[in-house]
């Protein structure tokens, strides 16, 4: 329970100024609705190649709601993916890294306790992640868009999309860090994972859906399908909740028998 | 139960293809101190973060109080304190934090005995732990290998770093564990340490133990250490087996030899010997000759 509160602190500031950055960002992004969803903004894009407005998620209907948000949103997604790919991939290491783990694991625990107390701490930090974004951009949507009517329904399936995300890149994230042995710069992992991630997605929105759309965890949450269908699409659910599933049990079994290097 | 707190039989550690020990094998008493003793690298860390459950063994065992290592390895580590040669802690916590935070893990209460460490070791438990001198830091870590009053302490070159007064303290404080009832193992790559504290003793060199047994017996080995001054020996004198240790300084030579000393006298007797000291070696100097 001590190492839950602990691992529960040690994040907190970081997740902070994520969120504080964050939400300043979409704020600021929700203060020029009524601009940028004139016919004037309508006009301009039109006149751009339909590659590049894809590449930049600009491809999506900017006068409704929705289609404002999904913008913001393939960010979003990407913000949230880098997040929780960090945090899985803090969640052992830097305790071998800066040799506390000696000091830990040779107390009478159960290794596996231990993850789950570590693993715990960070579902919250990224429900917390999830639930911040969610209320703060509703907010924002009821502040700036003038009143305009969007389907409620689609909204939450898109937060919870960011939510799905979040827990596919911890569990990588988890994953790779036990099949490392150390890691000096995780921050240059997790973006460069999640980045590349979001690379392929955007090559999958240009080339119309190819079978990258099976491969690529972005396009599994796409907002704007999301805000068309008012769904996800399925067997976006099912492979991240297998990936997420086995990425856990995984690292699980790699904990269990995993050699902490010594200082010397 | 046996009388045996530690039982390690063919214990390997590969490191990819790299060796961490060979089938090292030796069993420690309930109630002794026990020496481990070997150059840097020869395999003692790995044998004693096996014990603790830090790293797993490619092949072999090893039992503590007649418990498998790896598969009780959580009920095991209730009664063992480990110190570590350089012990790290989670730097922006206070001293009295990190401690209570470790205590937090045992099924005991172990205010009582923690209090009386802190008192005894003269640390201020309201510093920041990245405050802390080397010195300072080491103290800290002795508290927490001890706090929960362990019955198998594990120290893994445990004097690196302590000044000679506060060595001293340490081993008033080992012993007196001992007394109490608990079995020490002491690692360490210095021999007058463990002739002062320990037992036994088991040598290790390259991964694979080359002898175990009573500090006592080690002493007492017939060797002796020769020193003679004379213009007219040569090194080649001396190249029969039975000698080690040769050095020579100009008309000054020096060399352990083991058995019979009237070898040695015969050798010497047709040449002018300016002066000649025949003296027991010390420990070191014999443990040198398991070095080659």
């Amino acid at each position: 329970m001590k190492t839950f509160l602990l691992e529960l602190k040690r994040g907190v500031l970081t997740t902070i100024i994520w969120l504080t950055t964050i939400t300043a960002f979409t704020w600021v992004y929700f203060t020029m609705f009524e601009t940028l969803s004139s016919d004037m903004l309508v006009h301009i894009l039109a006149d751009f190649p339909e590659e590049f407005l894809k590449a930049f998620g600009m491809d999506t209907d900017f006068t409704t709601v929705l289609g404002y948000f999904s913008m913001l949103g393939l960010y979003l997604v990407l913000f949230g993916a880098i997040f929780a790919a960090n945090l899985g991939l803090h969640a052992v290491l830097p305790e071998e890294m800066e040799r506390t783990a000696d000091f830990l694991l040779t107390k009478p625990i159960i290794r596996s306790k231990l993850l789950t107390q570590k693993i715990l701490a960070d579902l919250i930090h990224l429900i917390l992640f999830a639930t911040t974004i969610g209320l703060s951009n509703y907010l924002f949507i009821r502040l700036y868009t003038g009143g305009l009517a969007f389907e409620i329904h689609s909204y939450l399936i898109m937060i919870f999309g960011i939510f799905l995300m979040e827990g596919l890149f911890f569990s990588l994230g988890l994953l790779i860090s036990m099949l490392v042995k150390q890691l000096d710069s995780p921050l240059s992992v997790s973006v460069g994972l999640s980045v590349g991630c979001y690379i392929l997605a955007t090559f999958n929105t240009i080339l119309d859906e190819t079978f990258l759309g099976y491969i690529v965890p972005f396009s599994y949450v796409k907002f704007t399908y999301i805000a068309e269908t008012g769904s996800m699409r399925s067997y976006g659910l099912v492979i991240s909740l297998i990936v997420i599933v086995f990425s856990i049990a995984a690292s699980y079994l790699l904990y269990e028998r995993r050699n902490i290097a010594s200082a010397t | 139960m046996g009388t045996h707190s530690i039982e390690i039989n063919d214990l390997t550690k590969m490191y990819g293809k790299n060796r961490g020990i060979d089938g090292v094998s030796f069993s420690v008493e309930k109630g002794e101190i026990f020496g481990f003793i070997g150059p840097n690298g020869a395999g003692k860390t790995t044998t004693l973060r096996i014990l603790v459950g830090l790293i797993f063994p490619t092949s072999g065992s090893a039992t503590i109080f007649g418990k498998d290592c790896i598969t009780d390895g959580s009920s095991i580590r209730e009664d063992i304190g480990y110190l570590p040669g350089e012990v790290f802690f989670y730097e922006k916590m206070r001293v009295g934090q990190m401690l209570s935070y470790s205590a937090s893990f045992y099924k005991k209460d172990c205010t009582k005995r923690m209090n009386e460490l802190v008192e005894r070791l003269e640390i201020d438990t309201s510093r920041r732990l990245d405050s802390l001198s080397f010195g300072n830091r080491k103290k800290v870590g002795i508290v927490l290998g001890l706090l929960h009053s362990p019955s198998l302490i594990i120290l893994d070159e445990p004097t690196i770093g302590l000044d000679p007064l506060m060595q001293q303290t340490f081993f008033d404080i080992i012993k007196e564990e001992q007394q109490k009832g608990s079995t020490v193992l002491f690692s360490s790559h210095i021999l007058s340490e463990v002739q002062k504290l320990c037992d036994r003793l088991a040598i290790i060199k390259e991964g694979k133990i080359i002898r175990i047994d009573d500090v006592a017996s080690i002493n007492r080995e017939a060797y002796r250490k020769y020193s003679i001054v004379c213009d007219t020996l040569k090194a080649s004198d001396f190249s029969d087996g039975g000698f080690s240790e040769f050095i020579q300084k100009g008309n000054e030579m020096s060399f352990l030899h083991s058995g019979d000393i009237n070898k040695v006298l015969t050798l010497v007797a047709d040449h002018r010997i300016i002066d000649m000291k025949i003296a027991e070696p010390t420990l070191e100097e014999i443990f040198m000759n398991y070095y080659r």
